[in-house]
């Protein structure tokens, strides 16, 4: 060794203490006394520094690589957790008597042929001693992950392989190495973005193997973010060194499934309408049983074809070439309906059937494609096509790439057609679902939705039944309280005249007649020219005005008069009740007398020869208010103040006021009153439902919607 | 792993395993370099700057560990970004090393300018042939025999591959001199 590194070699030995302690103390003293010395030492000791800085970094820069990786299946779910359950074998460099020693290329390239690329001498190869018969998965240094299947080769002639064989890979997946290797991304003329270049070779005993055409290789490229339209394209070596890549095949990349329940299956603007319209749009079980009601079941409803289809309708002649899927489509009923069409009511609802989506937005469908953000982006245009077609063709293919049926939707929906086709682009993969699953989960579909549709139509009959049964006993109760009020008026009017014409005939001095109750109809008829009659008819028409009666008897001179004089009763509050009753209980009346008024004004004449007791009764909500007086004399009452009881106490009190006809008839009066309130409100409340179930049909229904004509009442 | 597993690990040089664990910790340290004005590329070569900082002091003999090794290696982490933006001449608060005592600080800043030279030594490295490199990390890092690099590499014999370390050696510090030149001017 010349001097120089004789020196070298002498201050490695005194860096790391190998120097025997004599010489040790020698040469430290040297290289006190000699600067030249001291810095030819700290220049090595610094190298010293930087061979383990450059060591540390390097397994820092694999554990950052590993670290991003993992997290990039995580995120963007490569398929990472599927992988990792098949690994069986163990894989490891092998250094000795591998085809690519050394940086040497084989004789034959992996075709047989001798035509090597400079990329192939230039890419340093990574060989992996992997068993023929296992599945293995190896991880090459890039980070580019392979999964091999069990005998996944054949040698030359076909027949299977056996024992340890050769796998190399030859990676530039960065632009830089790219670059380096003297790649270019180049198909033909065209330019291309990539997104890693690989060589694969197997090599036993130095033969090249092929790929076995029954299985294939599954690999995985790390990528920051995942572009549409990538694709693999086979390298062929051109004669000038370069490589020409030809034969793009599409990429998949797969689907990660998410929790259905965090998914949003509603139409598009269901809930944030619902928001607008003021109701509790977070309140899931609220917005699924409204949006659910409107299910409805196909096979009982006519259904009618629409005129106009926004969306398109289905080409009757499907493009695809896949057979497995269009068998699938061919299920639907070949009708004439050009999309789903339903009469329901008096409405054409073109929309998606809840009942569907009640049968898949549920536990039994997690972990398939239906879970996924994907599926959700494509119900959105489902929903707004209308077409339960399309919906059902992920359903019936549940074990099927995405893109698959992207594409079949794509070319059987002319409306949906260009969305789809971008889908397709996006050659969106799977989820394992094995086909039995798949076929269980598509009858368990086809049966619920169907079983929803029934159940949401038979309860929309029972509340219509339970609707209709309760407008009878309703219009019943109206009937007969009508028919009560008009009794009472005529027997009202017949005690009045009796008592009214008996005291005219006390005055005129005549003894009256044996008086016969009649009636306000029959009585015109019977009116005759004598002059009883003329009192008769005097006293009927005051008591009919309620007007005061001067009558002079042409024989005796003798005056009758009945007076009736107006009281008026004011109640100021009258604001603060929903409703507002105010009765007179004459002492000579069976019944009672409602009075008219309005804006707290109530008005009446009374008749002279009757003492009235004042009721006032008032109800806010279920609250009941009460005023009683006796007495009441023709004046003004000019500020009655109700006082709120208890619906018992109101009746206690009504019961020892005024005669026992009267009182009854007062609360069979409150009794239906009462019942009138809650009917309004039953009413008020379907008529609320109807009106947003109403809307909601316009707003996920997309066909011609000329039969709804919809005029929108302020919220109440 | 433990924090006493992650040390024994990168004591017996067997610290793929430990960073791999430690790396966990890169998103807690990537939020406070990005917190404090850094970009996501700085919140990376910081981080992995402590990771070889804490590798070079857990190996040193006198390393005792007060804290948890996560604890310790933000306060790495922090007082490298606050290092890196003096060195930027960037407004720093001393808040980021607030709860580091001023002897840890000390030490930190000795650690922080040793490695300076050794960044300045591995760029001399890396400037070197690739074999020359290779031999040398294999020989003084992977701890291997000459007899197993002269076969690895192709030496026709020990001997040669010895000679062959020495001259790389030497190309490295002749490197390294050129380079500490331009530095000082």
């Amino acid at each position: 060794m010349r001097n120089e590194l004789e020196l070298i070699k002498k201050i490695e030995d005194f860096l790391t203490g190998q120097l025997p302690s004599a010489e040790r103390a020698v040469f430290e003293k040297e290289i006190a006394n000699n600067s030249q010395l001291q810095q030819e030492v700290q220049l090595q000791q610094q190298i010293m520094l930087g061979i383990e800085r450059a060591a540390i970094k390097q397994k820092v820069q694999h554990a950052s690589t590993r670290f991003k990786r993992i997290r990039r299946f995580y995120k963007g779910g490569l398929g990472g957790l599927i992988l990792v359950t098949i690994i069986s074998a163990v894989f490891y460099f092998n250094h000795h008597r591998n085809a690519y020693r050394d940086g040497k290329l084989p004789a034959y390239n992996e075709q047989g042929g001798t035509n090597w690329a400079s990329a192939d001498s230039n890419l340093v190869a990574q060989t992996f001693m992997i068993k023929a018969g296992k599945d293995t998965v190896i991880e090459t240094q890039g980070g580019m992950v392979l999964s091999i299947p069990a005998n996944g080769f054949l040698s030359n002639d076909g027949s299977a392989v056996n024992g340890e064989i050769e796998f190399i890979v030859k990676e530039a997946l960065d632009a830089a190495s790219v670059i380096k290797s003297g790649l270019s991304s180049k198909a033909g003329d065209k330019l291309l973005e990539t997104g890693g270049m690989f060589f694969i070779d197997a090599r036993k005993d130095g033969n090249a193997l092929r790929i076995n055409p029954r299985t294939s290789i599954l690999g995985q490229i790390p990528a920051d973010s995942l572009k549409a339209g990538m694709q693999l394209f086979r390298g062929e070596r051109l004669a000038n060194g370069g490589i020409d890549w030809v034969k793009p095949k599409a990429l998949n990349h797969d689907l990660v499934p998410v929790d259905i329940k965090s998914l949003d299956f509603y139409p598009p603007h269901y809930l944030d309408s619902l928001a607008r319209w003021g109701y509790d749009s977070h309140n899931k079980k609220f917005t699924d049983n409204l949006y659910y009601s409107l299910a409805w079941d196909t096979v009982n409803r006519a259904a009618k074809p629409a005129n106009a289809a926004p969306f398109g309708g289905l080409k009757s002649q499907p493009e695809s070439s896949d057979s497995s899927l269009l068998n699938n489509v061919a299920q639907k009923p070949s009708s004439p309906m050009p999309r789903d069409t339903i009469l329901s009511g008096d409405y054409h609802i073109c929309a998606i059937n809840p009942a569907k989506i009640k049968a898949i937005w549920n536990d039994k469908f997690q972990n398939t494609i239906v879970s996924t953000r994907e599926f959700e982006q494509r119900l959105y245009w489902i929903h707004k096509s209308g077409s339960d077609e399309v919906l059902d063709m992920y359903l019936n293919n549940l074990d099927k790439p995405m893109y698959k049926i992207d594409s079949m939707v794509a070319s059987l929906h002319t409306g949906l057609s260009a969305r789809f086709k971008k889908f397709a682009a996006l050659h969106t993969g799977g989820i394992n679902t094995d086909s039995r699953q798949a076929k269980k989960l598509q009858q368990y579909y086809q049966l619920k939705s169907k079983l929803f549709a029934k159940a949401a139509e038979k309860t929309r009959d029972e509340i219509l039944k339970k609707r209709q049964a309760f407008d009878r006993e309703a219009d019943k109760k109206q009937n007969e309280y009508n028919d009560e009020n008009a009794k009472r008026e005529v027997q009202n009017f017949n005690e009045e005249f009796e008592v009214n014409l008996k005291d005219a005939y006390r005055q005129l001095g005549y003894v009256a007649p044996n008086f016969k109750p009649i009636s306000k109809a029959t009585y015109n008829m019977q009116i005759t020219n004598t002059g009883w009659n003329n009192v008769d008819r005097y006293v009927y028409e005051s008591v009919a005005n309620r007007s005061t009666m001067n009558f002079t008897d042409k024989v005796t001179g003798k005056t009758a008069t009945i007076k009736y004089l107006s009281a008026i009763f004011k109640i100021p509050k009258y604001k603060a009740y929903d409703r507002l009753y105010v009765y007179l209980l004459p002492d000579k009346l069976s019944s009672f007398m409602r009075i008219s008024g309005s804006n707290g004004n109530f008005s009446e004449k009374l008749d002279e020869l009757m003492r009235y007791r004042l009721v006032c009764i008032a109800y806010t909500g279920d609250q009941a208010f009460l005023y009683i007086q006796n007495d009441i004399l023709p004046k003004e009452y000019g500020s009655i103040g109700l006082i709120p009881v208890e619906e018992k106490e109101l009746k206690r009190q009504l019961n020892e006021t005024g005669g026992k006809t009267q009182t009854a008839d007062l609360v069979n009066e409150m009794e239906y009153f009462r019942f009138d309130v809650e009917d309004q409100k039953r009413r008020q409340r379907d008529m609320a439902a109807d009106e947003l179930s109403t809307r909601i049909i316009a707003l996920i229904s997309h066909c011609a919607t000329d039969a709804i004509k919809i005029v929108y009442p302020k919220r109440m | 792993m433990n924090d006493q597993q992650i040390i024994e690990f990168i004591r017996s040089d067997k610290s793929a395993n430990a960073l791999n664990s430690l790396y966990k910790h890169f998103p807690l340290m990537r939020k406070m370099v990005v917190a404090n004005g850094g970009s996501k590329v700085d919140a990376e070569d910081v981080f992995q700057e402590a990771l070889i900082i804490l590798v070079r002091k857990v190996k040193s003999p006198d390393f005792n560990l007060t804290a948890q090794l996560s604890t310790y290696l933000f306060s790495v982490c922090r007082f490298v970004w606050m290092d890196e933006l003096k060195k930027r001449g960037r407004f720093v608060t001393e808040e980021l090393a607030v709860d580091i005592s001023a002897i840890e600080q000390h030490d930190l800043a000795d650690a922080i300018a040793e490695e300076d030279r050794a960044k300045l030594a591995e760029r001399a490295l890396n400037e070197l042939k690739d074999r020359c490199r290779e031999l040398l990390l294999l020989f003084y890092h992977g701890r291997m025999k000459l007899q197993d690099i002269a076969a690895k590499m192709g030496y026709s014999s020990e001997n040669t591959a010895k000679n062959q370390k020495y001259k790389c050696l030497e190309a490295a510090k002749l490197r390294l001199k050129e380079l500490q030149l331009t530095q000082t001017f």
